[in-house]
């Protein structure tokens, strides 16, 4: 009935938009884009008077339950901006339409930034194109490194470095700290935790998308816990960090007291915003002796399979992930472009930080999971509870154990 | 039951032959009567009870993601359960609300309806008053308690301090225990007019002699509670105790309009769990499972407390 109910709907839309030869397409975007996402569609709705982009910002913790109960009535957008993270998901599911060939012809294919690719693909069908770029790196507070008498040229290269750095710093006094991270919010600590781990060497997850199981009992990812647990032990880190969900993540580190704080591009633009006079450098999250990792994340932009409008919406994901839109209304915005040779020639030139979070997106990875929210996101599941156990209550194996039973059980259910 | 003579039952098969066909006739008129009369009941708990519930025990046993294909996986949702700790968590979170609330809406329901039972001056207000919050919706009334507890902008907050008990605001959903006490509270202001009323209608269905028999006897006030107004509430009391077991089992608004299920998921409940595992992680088959076991689990309940609070007469 509610299929019906579409149909009537988008038949209505087909019409009236016959009359006035233009084509409404929905977009659906999640909160974190507000800040550019608007400036890309009016410019795409000035520059193509055939077709008219009406984009929805959806609140971002509800994205996923929303776009899924609405494509799943039939009632969706054409188009969707869709974290990389739930690409799996999405694309499983059959609710996308199938990109494959014509993403293939796009003479810029190859440009695209791997990671995306691999998240937005489905046994060997593409879902979705890359759409917006952002990668974690460590940023550090220079000045509070000076004051500490650390060198804000040499960054930390390991894990022994941050801690003997938060330690120097944490002991300069006047209440300052020497790390911080959102302990209580899942999304964050896979963007900025995770990365210690691969870069270590060590997984969370193997196996075919089809047959998944977690690799908790690694011994890397014990120690990266019990690298975050030296540092809470130690009151290396602000006492807000174990309830921080995420909403006031940037508020340590923006108030200068807190000299190590892992984001990435969509930090860079909060924390210029909020505490333009902060002195701040970056560099890579590094692993245990050496090497480094980051969490290659965005978006990807979809079109909803029931859209009955795949030319106009397919013209849309075309023009967006063009080179000079790329440049023009992501690059110079600070978010940064899916096409590796606008990143780099464009984006990257500008500072260092950009430099870097250049790198750390072609090399970053991501989380393939179809159930990654349910895994790593959702604030009663296992990741999140992991972490609370282990960094703050000091059960490191209990909570491995218990997180590694607890993901089987999510991946065999349904 | 009615519509079937006690006589029939009483002499046996034996006695049927004996019985004239016109009297044959007219029962099974009756009987059918009767049917048709059931019937609009009958297809409602069809419709709206039986066909749901053979659905969900159907989707229960598959992996029935929201969007996408399904498929059978027989008994592999009850296995995970097993080794979901989020799910015996909540079970465990939800029985501990249930034991806190049940006995505290008992007793303060019956103490309202001792004070406001008998008419005097003033006594329709308080009855008004402490009924009112029960007409107000459970999400209505959580956005209440949202905005009360909010340590900014919040009334109780801004009430504790100018009254010196507090110097900074209580940060009233940061704990377990203070997010469970404003849980608690929220609920028993808004139900406790309900249970009020329930044990009103039982103590007006007791008859006046019965009290004053007792007192005749010399019994004292609580002698004549304890021994005489309590066991003849019985079948207040068992519905009562039901009712709000059942609710509190079952609770779900209030948790997730005012703690969110926070902090660390530690006031999640069942329909909680139920509701997140199929709502936001698409695994429908999973919480049709969960919410098999929490029925049966319900009906063992409801079982078990219909036997304890049966009456006398059926013992």
């Amino acid at each position: 009935m509610i299929a019906l109910l579409a149909c009537t709907l988008a038949a209505g839309c087909a019409a009236g938009g016959q009359s006035s030869a233009t084509t409404t397409l929905t977009l659906w975007a999640r909160s974190d884009e507000s800040a550019f996402i608007s400036t890309v569609v009016k410019a795409f709705n000035q520059s193509h008077s055939s077709i008219h982009i009406k984009l929805t910002i959806i609140p971002v913790n509800n994205f996923v339950q929303k776009f899924g109960i609405a494509v799943a009535g039939r009632s969706g957008p054409d188009l969707a901006s869709i974290d990389v993270a739930y690409m799996p998901l999405f694309a499983e599911s059959g609710v996308l339409s199938d990109l494959t060939t014509r993403a293939h012809q796009l003479s810029y294919f190859d440009q695209f930034d791997r990671s995306h690719i691999n998240n937005s693909t489905y046994r060997g069908r593409l879902y979705g194109l890359p759409f917006s770029g952002d990668a974690s790196v460590l940023f550090y507070n220079t000045q509070l490194f000076r004051a500490a008498g650390l060198n804000p040229n040499q960054p930390p290269k390991t894990w022994a470095q941050i801690e003997v750095d938060a330690r120097r710093v944490t002991a300069s006094g006047n209440g300052r700290t020497g790390f911080y991270f959102s302990g209580d919010c899942g999304g964050c600590t896979a963007f900025t935790f995770l990365p210690y781990i691969w870069a270590s060497g060590g997984n969370i997850l193997s196996g075919t998308p089809a047959d998944q199981r977690p690799t908790l009992e690694q011994p890397r990812v014990a120690a990266a816990l019990r690298f975050y647990r030296t540092l809470w032990v130690h009151h290396l880190v602000p006492a807000a960090s174990q309830s921080d969900s995420g909403t006031t993540q940037f508020t340590p580190f923006e108030s200068g007291k807190v000299a190590m704080f892992a984001t990435g591009g969509f930090g860079v633009q909060t924390l210029q915003q909020d505490a333009p006079h902060l002195q701040m450098a970056a560099t890579p999250l590094p692993g245990e002796q050496g090497g480094s990792a980051s969490f290659a994340g965005g978006d990807a932009i979809a079109i909803a399979k029931s859209s009955h409008h795949q030319q106009a919406a397919w013209q849309f994901v075309a023009w967006v992930t063009s080179a000079a839109v790329q440049q023009r209304y992501f690059g110079n915005v600070g978010v940064i472009p899916i096409q590796r040779d606008v990143a780099f020639r464009d984006y990257a030139p500008r500072n260092r930080i950009y430099r870097l979070l250049a790198n750390a997106l072609y090399t970053g990875k991501a989380v393939y999971s179809v159930q990654e929210n349910a895994l790593i996101n959702d604030p009663t599941g296992p990741w999140v509870t992991m972490i609370d156990d282990a960094v703050f209550a000091g059960h490191i194996q209990s909570a491995i154990t218990q997180a590694q039973s607890s993901m089987s059980s999510i991946l065999s259910r349904g | 039951m009615g519509a079937v003579p006690a006589s029939g039952r009483s002499l046996g098969g034996r006695a049927r032959p004996r019985h004239r066909p016109r009297a044959r006739t007219l029962r099974r008129r009756r009987a059918l009567i009767g049917l048709l009369l059931v019937s609009p009941a009958l297809a409602f708990v069809t419709v709206f009870f039986l066909v749901p519930l053979v659905l969900m025990i159907w989707m229960s046993l598959h992996r029935w993601p929201l969007l996408g294909h399904t498929s059978w996986i027989g008994l592999g949702n009850y296995r995970a359960m097993g080794s979901d700790p989020v799910f015996w968590r909540s079970l465990g979170f939800t029985v501990e609300y249930t034991a806190i609330v049940t006995p505290i809406l008992i007793v303060l329901g019956f103490g309202l309806a001792l004070l406001v039972r008998r008419r005097r001056r003033g006594v329709g207000f308080f009855r008004t008053v402490f009924f009112m919050p029960y007409v107000i919706g459970f999400a209505a009334a959580s956005y209440l308690f949202v905005w009360l507890l909010n340590p900014d902008v919040g009334l109780l907050d801004k009430t504790l301090q100018s009254l010196g008990f507090t110097s900074s605001p209580v940060q009233w959903l940061s704990t377990r225990t203070l997010a469970l006490f404003a849980v608690v509270l929220m609920i028993v202001w808004k139900t406790v007019g309900f249970t009020m009323l329930l044990f009103m209608a039982g103590l007006q269905g007791i008859p006046e002699d019965v009290h004053e028999a007792a007192s005749v006897d010399g019994a004292s006030r609580w002698t004549t509670l304890r021994r005489v107004t309590l066991p003849l509430l019985r079948r207040t009391i068992a519905l009562t105790v039901i009712l709000a077991v059942v609710g509190s089992m079952l609770a779900f608004d209030q948790f997730y309009i005012i703690t969110n299920g926070g902090p660390a998921n530690q006031t999640l409940t069942v329909v909680y769990w139920i509701y997140n595992s199929s709502f936001v992680n698409f695994q429908l088959g999973y919480g049709a499972a969960m919410s098999v076991v929490l029925m049966l689990i319900l009906m063992v309940i409801t079982a078990v407390q219909l036997y304890l609070l049966r009456d006398q007469a059926e013992r």
